[in-house]
């Protein structure tokens, strides 16, 4: 198990705890050798955007697969989130029909939350449950045809980025704490490898912001979403809590922790992040669609499972969750580069989650 | 005719030597204790001469009569006639006890089970263990845990052992299932098996092992025939040191207000809510004073103390009183505001998250305790959990080792700090000393008697006798679900204490 450099120090560098990372390295490397349009900037954000919605899902997914259960009902909450935007945003305004959405989705988390803990109903099914619920609903509200919006200003939400100049100074400010962050650590040599990495990453996000003259609002959601997830995590007692609980449950109760409300609160945020993808993936299309992203859920699952999160519960990283979402998101990009055809891609995207939950089991051994 | 042999074995796991060149010649158709302090290598050692640790991941030679094993695994060393019965209860919790037992060897007609056969084997096996009164069907997870252990030394002698070892098989066995236990090594001795006995309780070294060998750190330091060595030795070699009493003076200190209460306590069956498993129990508990509380397994102690700590989890009717006021807990955590701890009897079970760090589990009870708006206090957690890790003498490389790395003793080390951590006022413990060895069990017992001092209330649950009378201000002794003595330490022996528990001569024991 491992819960970020804050709490886990291993005397050695152990690079088994990479392997996602150094996937990505690899397949990166790969796509630039493959194709000469890859590395472009332009295409660079385009793999960020359209992989936001499902990325903040996939935030969602690592709670609920860290307490051992699963959500398959995100995709479905995703479409109707949309859905729920493209409807009402004429009449309730941008900000109404937003928190509306999202509402949504909170109160369909605490519903599945209170079945799976009360009626002691598997996560697996409960979700399947409102999976079906809530696609079949998108269905009969819309007629099954895509509701388009026509509010422009939330189209362009979709479409505008961060101005320059904000992003680059908050760009700096990351950076700047990063250093500040190293540098009081006392065990610099063991941060070392993960600071680097930090800084190399912003140092990307500052091409990308000066190429694309900005950053799109898409990528700056999800990168706060990710923000919250990863405090929550690592930082608050509650995410200790669930990684407990995660682990053992029983243990957990008798060490004076609200299990079931624990698992309540799980499937709110789990629920929450899908409805903001569905906000996010209105606002990049312009309407709400119920066919929106049907079976997206095994790509936010491969992302965690990718990330290395175990799925029987109790351990596992968000940062890990991210470089799966960037995994599936590059291989899907090179893909389609390569003029393969999204069924073939289906193929190798399940090859790929099956390689990374080998490594992932012998890892562990 | 099996003189095992063992030369030379060391084995590393990260962070730790866990055993240094140890060679031992344990002499055939005798038992030999393995004695030494939690971590100490017992249990390593026992798992390599079984296989569990395979070639390879050790050095060094392991010899039957004469001839050098080199097991691939389990299977292979049972095949071979040496069979391990593990510190921690390995069955399957949804699969019945015949199931259990000859999982590894089901009869079968060409491949189909032939349940008929594994029932009457299983039935037999257990017959010849006086079980009479478990039933091959039953599920595991319906068995108590002594019963669970039982069903384990049935399912080990079901392979026809040449060679056997218990480790810390007696942990969780009641006194007469022990008994029945040495009886079998008995006739085991007279078939000529070689056994290996780990265990932390003195008197069963004395009781019924021939022969003793000592480790230390991982490092063999001596083996002799039980006849020519004390308790004094056996100590002395395996914490390396002379030992001071076991149990400190008691204070002597007039005790203080009353902390803890309850009245007309009754406490329902878990799985059936009609079965009552405590009946009308009332007790005090005051500042300063260690409360005991003996009696035999399925008296309704550990029912009657989780149902304090567990709140609503368990159906119960009744009053409770936390200093003087009436107060109903609703759940664990109220419980755990309420400055009431309890470290449960199933480490594994209840007490930890074996897949998480030393840390974790030690932070685990007091996260909000430290914690600011429910920010984890990541530098004061460090602290605090170093601070108990040395003064449990918990032995890990580091904090961020995982508990299931630990050996047994020290993962209760790590569940007893777990709850000192959270500072509190009402202690329960059931069972804290099970697998803890006797160096650290004093330092426990001084623990425990200076959180009294400091004007907290300690109760202990044990079914060991002398730890009952030498630590405890105070005896509760319960039978069948009901509280049946309550004596002041001067008054309790052995003797009385026993009869109590049984309900008083004549009645036969459960
Ligand atoms: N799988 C493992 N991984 C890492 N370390 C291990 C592992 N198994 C045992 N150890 C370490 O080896 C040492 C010896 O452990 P072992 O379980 O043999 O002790 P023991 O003598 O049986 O103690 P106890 O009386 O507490 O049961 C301990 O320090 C333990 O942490
Ligand atoms: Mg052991």
């Amino acid at each position: 198990m491992s819960k970020g450099n804050t709490l886990e120090k291993k005397a050695k560098f152990n690079w088994k705890d990479y392997t996602a990372a150094f996937g990505l390295i690899l397949l990166v490397i790969i796509s630039a050798v493959l194709s000469k349009t890859f590395l472009l900037p332009n295409n660079l954000i385009n793999i960020l955007k359209s992989n936001a919605p499902t990325g903040v899902m996939a935030l969602g997914m690592t709670f609920a697969i860290l307490t051992g259960g699963i959500d398959l009902a995100m995709a479905s909450i995703l479409a109707m989130s949309g859905v729920i935007v493209a409807m009402t945003i004429n009449s309730l305004g941008i900000f109404l029909s937003v928190a509306l959405a999202l509402a949504f989705g909170v109160i369909n988390g605490l519903a599945v939350g209170v079945v799976v803990t009360k009626f002691r109903v598997p996560p697996f099914i409960a979700t399947l449950a409102s999976q079906n619920i809530w696609r079949g609903l998108a269905y009969v509200v819309t007629g099954a045809a895509a509701k388009p919006i026509t509010n422009l200003k939330f189209n362009n939400f979709g479409t505008d980025k961060l101005p320059m100049s904000i992003t680059l100074i908050i760009l700096a400010l990351c950076a700047v704490y990063v250093v500040f962050a190293f540098l009081r650590s006392e065990q610099k040599g063991k941060k070392l490898f993960s600071t680097v990495l930090l800084l190399l990453i912003i140092a990307f996000a500052v091409w990308l912001t000066i190429t694309g003259k900005g950053m799109s609002y898409l990528i700056c959601v999800f990168v706060v979403a990710f923000f919250v997830c990863w405090y929550i995590l690592e930082h608050s007692v509650y995410g200790r809590q669930v990684y407990a609980l995660g682990g053992n449950p029983e243990a957990a109760r008798f060490s004076g922790i609200r299990v079931d409300r624990n698992i309540i609160l799980v499937y709110m945020i789990s629920s929450l992040l899908a409805a903001l993808g569905g906000v996010l993936a209105a606002a990049r299309l312009g309407s709400g669609v119920p066919q929106l992203n049907v079976g997206g859920e095994t790509d936010a699952i491969a992302a965690v499972v990718l990330g290395g999160t175990s799925m029987s519960g109790g351990s596992g990283k968000i940062t890990g969750t991210i470089l799966g979402i960037l995994l599936i998101g590059v291989l899907n990009n090179l893909l389609t580069l390569l003029g393969v055809s999204s069924d073939l891609q289906m193929v190798f995207k399940g090859v790929i989650v099956l390689i990374a939950v080998i490594l992932d089991t012998t890892n562990h051994k | 005719m099996a003189v095992l042999e063992v030369k030379n074995i060391t084995i590393d796991f990260p962070g730790v030597r866990a055993l240094e060149e140890v060679s031992i010649v344990f002499p055939d158709g005798k038992m030999t204790a393995l004695c030494g302090e939690n971590g100490a290598g017992k249990s390593t050692l026992g798992k390599i001469v079984a296989g569990v640790h395979p070639q390879g991941k050790f050095s060094g030679q392991i010899f039957l009569d004469g001839e050098e094993l080199k097991f691939s695994g389990t299977r292979d060393a049972e095949n071979h006639g040496v069979v391990i019965i593990h510190q921690e209860l390995n069955l399957i919790n949804d699969m019945s006890v015949a199931e259990n037992m000859f999982l590894s060897q089901m009869p079968n007609k060409r491949g189909k089970v032939d349940w008929k056969t594994m029932h009457q084997m299983a039935r037999e096996m257990l017959d010849s263990l006086d079980l009479d009164d478990i039933n091959t069907h039953t599920l595991i997870r319906d068995l108590t845990v002594s019963k669970r252990q039982m069903v384990e030394i049935a399912k080990a002698l079901s392979k026809n052992p040449k060679v056997l070892i218990f480790d810390e098989a007696t942990s969780s066995l009641s006194e007469a299932e022990i008994k029945l236990l040495f009886e079998v090594i008995e006739k085991l001795k007279e078939r000529q098996v070689t056994m290996i006995f780990v265990t932390h309780k003195m008197d069963e070294i004395f009781r019924s092992c021939d022969h003793v060998a000592v480790l230390k750190d991982g490092k063999y330091v001596w083996d002799r025939p039980v006849s020519e060595v004390t308790q004094h030795d056996i100590v002395t070699g395996m914490v390396g040191r002379e030992l001071s009493e076991m149990f400190p003076p008691k204070s002597g200190k007039p005790r203080g207000e009353e902390l803890l209460s309850v009245k007309n306590w009754t406490v329902y069956d878990n799985a059936d809510s009609r079965k009552v498993v405590v009946k009308d129990a009332a007790f005090e508990l005051y500042a300063g004073e260690i409360l005991g509380i003996y009696g035999i397994v399925g008296a309704g102690r550990t029912e009657l103390m989780t149902s304090i700590f567990e709140g609503k989890a368990i159906k119960s009717t009744g009053e409770l009183y936390l200093h003087g006021q009436k107060k109903v807990i609703r759940d664990t955590q109220d419980a755990t505001k309420q400055k009431i701890a309890l470290v449960t009897e199933d480490r594994k079970k209840t007490g930890l998250v074996l897949m998480h760090s030393v840390r974790s589990n030690i932070a685990l009870a007091s996260l909000n305790k430290r914690a600011k708006m429910g920010k984890i206090d990541h530098a004061g957690e460090a602290v605090a959990v170093d601070k108990s890790i040395q003064d449990f003498r918990v032995k890990v490389p580091d904090s961020s080792y995982l508990v299931k790395q630990l050996s047994g003793g020290n993962q209760q080390k790590v569940v007893l700090a777990k709850w000192m951590l959270n500072e509190p006022e009402v202690l329960i413990m059931d069972e804290p000393t099970r697998g803890i060895d006797v160096g650290a069990k004093a330092e426990i017992y001084k623990m425990l008697r200076d959180l009294a001092d400091a004007g907290k209330g300690v109760i202990v649950i044990s079914g060991e006798l002398p730890e009952i009378l030498g630590i405890s201000d105070r005896i509760l002794v319960m039978c069948e679900g009901e509280i049946v003595a309550n004596l002041n330490a001067g008054d309790a022996n052995e003797v009385n204490l026993a009869q109590y528990a049984l309900g008083v001569a004549g009645k036969a024991d459960a």
